[in-house]
């Protein structure tokens, strides 16, 4: 088994460790920090996988921003170590040994297939394979024309193969994965998702600065307050306001 | 590497999310898992995307993300109303569709 | 026979329908007794001229034709079940309507008086009018449905009457007791039509192609089966009205309604509407011997056990009662052996002398301020004079004094038919029968008119107290006994027994019983009593008049058999089992409700859950299936 394979399972059960310890972990930041590790080890099997770009999103977006947003919320809401409830006890005294025991019976399902190629490729060779790997390039006089890995099939570094490595592959190649690849791809026949995607999120940021915006006070109920008020306890009801501003 | 073996990882990912869902109280936490949910389907994704040649899947990955963003956007949004509501995220005590 | 029109016959039950209405529905509201009474004695009396001037005018008819008919009008008409509401007079229901109307205004006019100044005083005519009314239907009706009609009629009246003090609880359960007793008797009696209808296709009895007409025209024609099956269903009908074994339970409970209403109801005409009924199909019964023989022995038993009740009798009208019972029970042996026609006769002649005891009891209860126990009375003959003859005159008919009496002289038609008919020891048993009618007859007399005063007695007064004492005590006489029935061409006559010496012996051997039964009356019940007080001290003396005051025990019996189980089972019902079965339903359904709606608990982890779940399923479907 080459390094790559075997980084690929490592990174795989590394994530699933940070699965593992999301739901395990009773105090909401050692959930968070074990979700980041999660995400991290995904990042690096994306990479594995010759998705780069995907890695660097991963690590941007989830690592970078969605944990820690959660973590912020986390400590702006100081909550403690989750108190044990039955259920919780329950579920995972039942839970468990049932999901080893399906995970033991659906694996076979998984893990019996060493018939038929090999589909995920991993090292060096997604270059030379970039017949297969072709994409599809309009150019400018809008015919279409599979543009493979490398273009003019010079070996140029001399390593027996044509591949992302040559340096005449490297200015114009469309290597599978890669930044230039992707985009192409999302620019191009995607790009109405692409505009979507930023409306999407321009709502996602007016909403959430709508749910959490706290009414202005009105000018009268200024002038009837009185001077010295204590501040209102956290109350229970619902609708009532918890905490000051 | 097979891909059924990515699959599977996939899947139990996924299934390791559903029960965080399930099984934990904070709120916070149940985000959580629900991000892990995602973060397996994304996986399945690329593996696939790999076995099948082009980019589309990754594509529907970037997609995901940003859907991804935005829902913890908002969700984190709610959290802090639901707090500022009943001064837990408990989410035991968010019983008022009850009935 | 050809039947002659008559217009006046609805008169006949028109004005007591008139009466009853207009007392009912105004006697509240105008609150005139004076008018109250003179509509209702109105209301009998021109029916009792207006049957004079019909009698007279059917014995004026040619023999053969001797009937006069009215339709009113078409009752029901359903395919071949045509049924119209038809009177008819003949000498029979000539008889009878004489008897109903005559004496109902005799009695009419003596509740004047006994009825005096009682708050429902309307409604007790209304009910009486009533009551002619029905009675009258009964006897006038040409088709067994106008007399069912009447029959049914005469039973709610009799209950309206017997529990007319219904305040008092025990009335309305005595006037309930009476309904419903007669109601299993009408049971019969309705089968009894059905059968006949199906066999001969007709309800007439009297009549062109009635019953009577089409047996005797051709009497093997039918199947005797059907005809005998017949005849029994509608002797049990009268077994419920004329209180015959095992159905006189009702009749002494029955003597808690107002005393004139026990005269006219249950001693002159409403209990004498079995053996009317019977003399009416008197050719059916001919031709059904098995049951005329049950009839016979119904009838002779019926005697004998109400002979044995009364005498043990403390209450005054419970004696009368059970002499009811017991005379009826004479009459049907004289139906059943055939002799019709001697039959009506006793029911003349014990109307008479049965109605004037009642209407006495009444003066006699009144005048000792409503006491009623015999015990309590004593040396009422020198108080009340009136009363006292009266018991003297009718008590020696029931007892059927010879010569002297009307009663001698019907009882003793049918000892002789009895006898005649084949089945001696009926003789016997009528001797012992008669015997014991003396006995308890003049014990009565002589504990409740002899011996010491126990209470103070006042004198009645008024026409209307004497009046119809008088007539009546005349009629008990030998007098009445002249009134022979004209009834040839209607009922056979005796089935042709000859007299001769046989009649005689029997009749001179009848005298000395009934003589025989008052000397031993006076010797046990005058003066101090020591001896009859000994035989009923002791052992047997004890359970006999226990046994017998408690009417042989056919009450508890009937308690046991129908009234405990019937109770029981309305008490299992009370709670509505049925509804509770069928509620099951909603209940399971709400108990469905309950347990889908635990599902709802507003968790958000237990909805996710069952997502989870959920789609776990259906993966396994898919993948599984």
């Amino acid at each position: 088994m080459d390094p790559t394979t075997l980084a690929l399972y490592a990174l795989c059960l590394l994530a699933l460790a940070g699965g593992a310890g999301v739901i395990a972990l009773r105090n909401p930041v050692h959930a968070a920090i074990s979700l980041l590790f999660s995400m991290l080890a995904l990042g690096g099997a994306y990479a594995m996988l010759q998705a780069h770009l995907l890695a660097a999103l991963q690590i941007l977006i989830y690592a970078g921003a969605i944990v820690i947003l959660i973590v912020y919320v986390i400590m702006l809401l100081d909550q403690g170590r989750e108190a044990g409830s039955p259920i919780y006890e329950l579920g995972v005294a039942v839970g468990v040994p049932l999901a080893l025991v399906l995970t033991i019976i659906a694996a076979p399902a998984f893990l019996g297939a060493e018939a038929g190629p090999d589909p995920l490729i991993t090292g060096a060779e997604d270059c030379t394979n970039c017949e297969s790997m072709a994409v599809k390039v309009k150019k400018p006089d809008g015919s279409e024309k599979a543009v493979s890995g490398c273009e003019d099939h010079v070996d140029t570094d001399g390593d027996g193969f044509t591949d992302c490595n040559d340096t005449d592959c490297a200015d114009n190649t469309l290597c599978y994965g890669t930044v230039r690849a992707v985009g192409v791809t999302l620019l191009g026949p995607f790009v109405l998702p692409f505009e979507v995607a930023s409306v999407l999120l321009l709502a996602g940021i007016a909403g959430s600065i709508l749910l959490t915006a706290r009414r202005p006070k009105k000018y009268a109920d200024t002038l009837a307050a009185p001077a010295i008020q204590p501040a209102p306890g956290p109350t229970l009801q619902p609708g009532g306001r918890g905490g000051d501003a | 590497m097979p891909l059924e073996h990515l699959l599977l990882f996939s899947f139990v990912l996924f299934s390791l999310g559903c029960a965080g869902v399930v099984l934990r109280k904070n709120l916070l936490v149940m985000l959580m898992s629900v991000e892990l949910m995602l973060n397996a389907v994304n996986l399945a994704f690329v593996g696939v995307a790999r076995m099948i040649g082009g980019h589309d899947a990754h594509i529907m990955v970037m997609m995901i993300y940003v859907v991804a963003a935005v829902e913890v956007a908002i969700g984190m949004a709610i959290v802090v109303n639901m707090f500022r509501q009943k001064d837990t995220i408990d989410v035991n005590s968010f019983d008022a569709m009850r009935g | 026979m050809h039947a002659e029109h008559s217009s006046l016959l609805f008169l006949l039950i028109a004005l007591p329908a008139l009466g009853a209405l207009f007392n009912g529905l105004t006697g509240r509201k105008l609150k005139n007794d004076k008018l109250v009474h003179t509509v209702a004695i109105a209301a009998v009396a021109i029916p009792a001229v207006i049957a004079w001037v019909l009698f007279f005018q059917l014995a004026g008819m040619d023999h053969h034709n001797r009937a006069l008919e009215q339709t009113l009008f078409n009752w029901i008409h359903v395919g071949s079940f045509q049924i119209d509401f038809t009177l008819w007079l003949d000498p029979l229901s000539a008889v009878m309507l004489l008897i109903i109307t005559n004496i109902g205004a005799l009695i009419h006019l003596y509740s004047v008086g006994y009825m005096k100044g009682d708050a429902s005083y309307y409604r007790f005519f209304s009910y009486l009018n009533l009551f002619i009314f029905a009675m009258l239907c009964l006897v006038l009706g040409k088709n067994l449905l106008v007399l069912f009609l009447g029959w049914e009629g005469v039973g709610l009246a009799s209950y309206l009457l017997i529990g007319f003090w219904f305040e008092d609880r025990e009335n309305a359960v005595a006037g309930k007791k009476a309904f419903i007793v007669n109601r299993v008797g009408d049971f019969g009696f309705a089968l009894g039509m059905m059968a006949l209808f199906v066999v001969f296709g007709t309800l007439s009895p009297a009549g062109d192609g009635g019953i009577n007409a089409q047996l005797a025209a051709n009497p093997n024609g039918f199947d005797t089966n059907w005809i005998e099956a017949a005849a029994i269903l509608l002797f049990i009908g009268a077994c419920g009205k004329s209180a015959q074994i095992p159905l006189y339970i009702w009749l002494p409970d029955a003597m808690a309604g107002p005393t004139p209403v026990s005269a006219l109801i249950h001693a002159a005409t409403m209990v004498t509407a079995g053996v009317y009924m019977i003399a009416r199909m008197n050719v059916l019964f001919f031709h059904a011997e098995f049951a005329s023989s049950i009839v016979l022995m119904v009838g002779a038993a019926t005697a004998l056990l109400a002979a044995t009740i009364g005498l043990v009798q403390n209450d005054i009208k419970k004696v009368l009662a059970y002499s009811t019972v017991s005379q009826l029970g004479f009459m049907f042996v004289a139906m059943g052996a055939g002799a019709y026609a001697i039959g009506v006769f006793h029911l003349m002649t014990h109307a008479f002398f049965k109605a004037l005891l009642f209407l006495a009891s009444g003066a006699v209860i009144v005048a000792c301020h409503h006491e009623q126990n015999i015990f309590k009375m004593g040396g009422l003959w020198k108080k009340l004079p009136l009363a006292y003859a009266s018991f003297i005159v009718g008590g020696a008919a029931l007892a059927a004094l010879p010569l002297v009496t009307a009663g001698f002289y019907s009882k003793d038609e049918i000892l002789w038919e009895a006898f005649a008919s084949g089945h001696q020891y009926l003789l016997y048993a009528g001797l012992v029968g008669a015997f014991m009618t003396s006995l308890y007859t003049f014990r009565l007399i002589f504990i409740a008119f002899h011996g010491e005063a126990k209470t103070e007695a006042h004198a009645g007064h008024g026409i209307s107290h004497w009046l119809p004492l008088s007539v009546l005590i005349v009629l008990s006489t030998f007098i009445g006994a002249w009134i022979h029935p004209p009834l040839a061409g209607v009922l056979p006559e005796s089935a042709g027994h000859a007299g001769g010496e046989a009649k005689h012996s029997l009749e001179i051997a009848s005298g000395a019983i009934a003589l025989a039964g008052i000397l031993l009356a006076a010797l046990l019940f005058l003066g101090k009593r020591r001896l009859v007080t000994a035989i009923a001290n002791s052992g047997p003396g004890r359970f006999l008049s226990a046994w017998w005051f408690a009417a042989w025990g056919f009450d508890w019996v009937y308690d046991v058999l129908f009234v405990k189980p019937y109770l029981a089972i309305s008490r299992i019902l009370r709670g509505d089992p049925l509804d509770h079965t069928i509620g099951l339903i909603p209940r399971l359904v709400k108990a469905g409700n309950g347990l889908m709606s635990r599902t709802e608990t507003g968790q958000l982890r237990w909805y996710a859950a069952s997502i989870a779940a959920g789609a776990v399923l259906v993966l396994g479907a898919i993948v599984l299936v």
